[in-house]
């Protein structure tokens, strides 16, 4: 089930909200594990099954290494649990990626064909990270298997994140308050969501229909789509975030922001700082830091950037294409820390700002091109190298027709629009005005976004699979 | 207003939305067909224990929330408003709307299907009507007689009748590109008039070797919501859908060879169906015979067509004692000696230069 769906915002979405706020406190969680183990069954029921194993294998291990006497018995435990993810996560995802290049060799072992059940990548991330964390001794194990499978199952960031971890919500498993302010602003939240996706993701998705359809491609109109495609990826994935932080306001649950104005950074380094915060602080706390992070000499250190990108590209897909992204990204991080971060502190924002765009938009070529062909000929054709025009009239059709689109969603993708609002709300004389305009205007983009929905129809979030 | 007030009225008027939306959709009356789009509406897929949440069922009930979704068609207007007007783009699903008149964005030329549209004309022409004058007519879009300032891309019309000419062996060309025009065509449907197609009707019968009288009297049925009306979803001012008719076409009887059943040359009752269009015989049908029993010449045609002929067809009748039309979307040409016998008559393929560049449709 998507959240940009009738079925979720016109069905699903009103019976859960208001069936969670006439049962009883205590019955809460039960009711909202119930609601999300719904969710998942409606879109993937055929592989329910592993999500229930993984979720019982992280809740069981939790309780091991919480009744496990001496570090080598917990270490065991956790080491145990992380495996187990693990084993799901690359048998599911990984497993034929694995059997494709060993098949390089000459080799011909079967495929294995299993289809990618929905949010793995995410709920086996925070399922290790809680493990982690009980080990670590930052948090204690959850006894309540109900509790536990809630925080795993919790339907708004159940498939596409952010990736929750278990110590900033444990306090409000237990004990969590609801207020008209936190339900408006999680309206808030997830009413902008829903229109960055389905207003502005989706018409940047329909122009890079329209140029992949194309055959009058030109320098200009490839630029254009990896523009589109860098904002489109941000407002899908960003949204989401958007969505799953607002519905989580609703039931009184504060989860973290997942993004921040990624694409006004002004280095990799920042980007990534701004960039699905979760999955960055994740690998970091996780994998880097327990490899020694940059406390290292400097072989080592490398060795470690390569290593955390390599996951950080493979987390992304399996393929060689996000391999090079993420070590496209590895090897700008480090010259970025070894020679230019003084340089970019120094020269005016502005030319940062177009170092920045200038590296971000060829990265998600990588993104983009399944296969090294595929990557070639989109490199060429962005420098020029192909034997494309600079520009056509295809290129001049759907640059006329998604101006307008591209501005709202560049001006979008800066804080300006907040700050705009803010410094609206900061003055006495217009606050009421602002306060009255908000509701109509949350009604108008909820309903603007439900007349798109109704003339649509099949509408997946790009990070769905992940 | 303050905070307070404002959290309550967003969360408060946020539920009523979503209520509403839930409430009108399980006890308001479920639309069957569509006539703005001209198709069935799904409703609730029946449920069993093993169809619930399978694939298919999840498809159909998606699918089934769009369709039946309250006032659908004003929620499809203010989309194609926010398109136009707020975010200024081009074209709203591919349709686009210059002054009163609805087009279809369809620009990308398929040289390969218009070769195989040209290897199916040669194929039928040879194998079976080796003795007959055979014929070939591209209708062009009505989008290629638009505005080339207004800057959308329309379809080579140009290479498109090249490459068919070039390729074609055994049917001769009649143009009929400056026979027509802007007018000539509904601004709301894809389709030509009936009324703007005498130049046409010169052009064939000096061709095929005949020579129209063009002595009708006309009938006119209104308003008239082509089907580019109802995929626009704007508020676009309807046209008017007029026929001609003589003694000859009044006289004509016509029958789906098919079906066994007689048609209506005309059939006004058809003008409240959810496709007008079909007032002209009928509308899809695939093999029709349509004779004329008072005419003077035995000559027969045989038209291979899309929906375009239904209306030129009625004013070909005078000339011709039977014309027997075939549609080879819907009929194999593997089929067509069932149908036609070989006897020297006329034969003309009347396509659209869209279906010649879609000739997949072509079975």
């Amino acid at each position: 089930m998507l959240f940009s769906s009738v079925s979720f915002l016109y069905f699903f979405l009103p019976v859960v909200i208001t069936v969670y706020f006439i049962v009883p406190q205590k019955m809460r969680n039960l009711f909202l594990l119930i609601a999300s183990m719904f969710f998942y069954f409606y879109g993937e029921s055929g592989y329910m099954p592993v999500m229930v194993a993984t979720i019982l294998s992280g809740y069981v291990h939790g309780l091991l290494i919480g009744k496990a006497t001496g570090p080598a018995a917990r270490r065991f435990w956790m080491i145990s649990s992380v495996v187990w993810c693990g084993a799901g996560l690359l048998v599911f995802k990984y497993a034929d990626f694995l059997i494709l290049n060993v098949n390089r060799t000459g080799l011909d072992i079967p495929l294995l064909k299993l289809g990618l059940p929905l949010g793995i990548s995410f709920y086996t991330f925070q399922i290790i990270s809680y493990t982690i964390d009980v080990y670590r001794g930052k948090t204690l194990p959850q006894r309540n298997l109900v509790d536990f499978a809630t925080y795993v199952t919790f339907f708004p960031q159940l498939i596409a994140g952010p990736i929750v971890r278990y110590t900033t919500i444990a306090e409000q498993l237990k004990t969590r308050t609801h207020s008209f302010a936190d339900f408006s602003y999680g309206v808030r939240r997830l009413v902008i969501g829903l229109s960055k996706k389905i207003l502005v993701a989706n018409a940047l998705a329909n122009f890079a229909v329209s140029f992949r359809a194309s055959d009058q491609k030109s320098v200009l109109f490839y630029w254009l789509y990896f523009l589109a495609l860098t904002l489109q990826l941000y407002f899908d994935f960003s949204a989401y975030s958007d969505m799953a932080i607002g519905m989580g306001r609703i039931f009184g649950f504060h989860l973290l922001e997942n993004f921040n104005y990624p694409l006004t950074a002004r280095s990799i380094t920042e980007f990534w700082h701004r960039w699905h915060i979760s999955l960055g602080t994740w690998l970091r706390d996780y994998i880097y830091i327990p490899m020694g992070g940059n406390r290292v000499r400097l072989p080592r250190w490398v060795f470690n950037i390569l290593i955390v990108w390599l996951f950080t590209g493979l987390w992304h897909g399996a393929g060689w294409n996000f391999v090079l992204w993420g070590g496209y990204f590895a090897v700008i991080l480090m010259m970025e820390k070894l020679v230019l971060s003084r340089l970019l502190l120094h020269i005016p924002s502005a030319l940062s700002r177009l170092y920045f765009i200038l590296l971000i938009i060829p990265s998600f070529v990588f993104f983009d091109s399944l296969t090294m062909s595929d990557l070639a000929i989109n490199f060429k054709a962005m420098t020029g190298f192909a034997d494309l025009p600079l520009v056509n009239a295809d290129t001049f059709y759907y640059l006329r027709s998604y101006f307008v689109v591209f501005l709202i969603a560049i001006v979008g993708a800066t804080s300006l629009p907040s700050l705009a609002i803010q410094r609206l709300r900061d003055s006495r004389h217009l606050l009421c005005i602002i306060n009255t305009a908000e509701p109509v205007c949350l009604a108008m983009l909820l309903l603007s976004a439900t007349a798109f929905l109704v003339d649509g129809s099949f509408n997946p979030f790009l990070y769905f699979r992940f | 207003m303050s905070e307070q007030h404002k959290s309550k009225i967003i969360a408060v008027g946020f539920m009523v939305l979503l209520l509403s939306g839930l409430m009108t959709h399980l006890f308001c009356p479920k639309e069957s067909v569509s006539y703005s789009e001209r198709r069935l509406m799904q409703q609730f897929p029946p449920l069993s224990a093993s169809r619930l949440f399978s694939k298919e069922w999840t498809e159909k009930f998606e699918l089934y929330t769009l369709d039946q979704f309250v006032l659908r068609d004003r929620f499809r207007q203010l989309k194609a408003l926010l398109v136009f007007d707020v975010f200024r783009q081009m074209d709203n699903n591919k349709i686009y709307v210059i002054g009163q008149d609805v087009f279809k964005l369809e620009y990308r030329l398929d040289e390969e299907s218009v070769r195989k549209a040209s290897d199916r004309i040669d194929d039928i022409a040879l194998n079976y009507f080796a003795g007959s004058k055979v014929f070939y007519a591209l209708i062009p879009d009505k989008s290629m007689y638009a505005d080339p300032a207004t800057g959308y891309p329309i379809l080579d019309y140009a290479r498109l009748s090249g490459i068919l000419e070039a390729e074609t062996g055994s049917a001769v060309p009649i143009s009929l590109y400056d026979e027509l025009d802007a007018d000539s065509y509904f601004r709301t449907d894809i389709h030509w008039k009936q009324e703007e197609l005498l130049l046409v009707l010169d052009k064939l019968g000096h061709s095929l070797g005949f020579e129209p009288d063009n002595q009708y009297t006309e009938k006119t049925l209104a308003p008239f919501y082509g089907g580019y009306y109802g995929q626009s979803a704007l508020n676009i001012s309807p046209d008017e859908l007029t026929y001609l008719y003589n003694d000859a076409i009044l006289n004509g009887e016509a029958t789906d060879r098919i079906k066994g059943e007689p048609l209506k040359i005309y059939n006004p009752d058809d003008f409240r169906s959810v496709d007008p269009y079909n007032v002209f015989l009928g509308g899809p049908v695939a093999v029709i015979d349509v004779i004329n029993p008072v005419a003077e010449a035995k000559r027969e045609l045989v038209i291979f067509r899309d929906s375009y002929a239904s209306s030129l067809v009625p004013l070909m009748l005078p000339y011709y004692s039977r014309i027997t039309l075939i549609d080879l979307r819907y009929v194999p040409y593997s089929k067509i000696p069932e149908f036609i016998k070989p006897a020297g008559q006329d034969v003309l393929f009347l396509y659209s230069a869209l279906l010649a560049n879609s000739s997949f449709l072509l079975r």
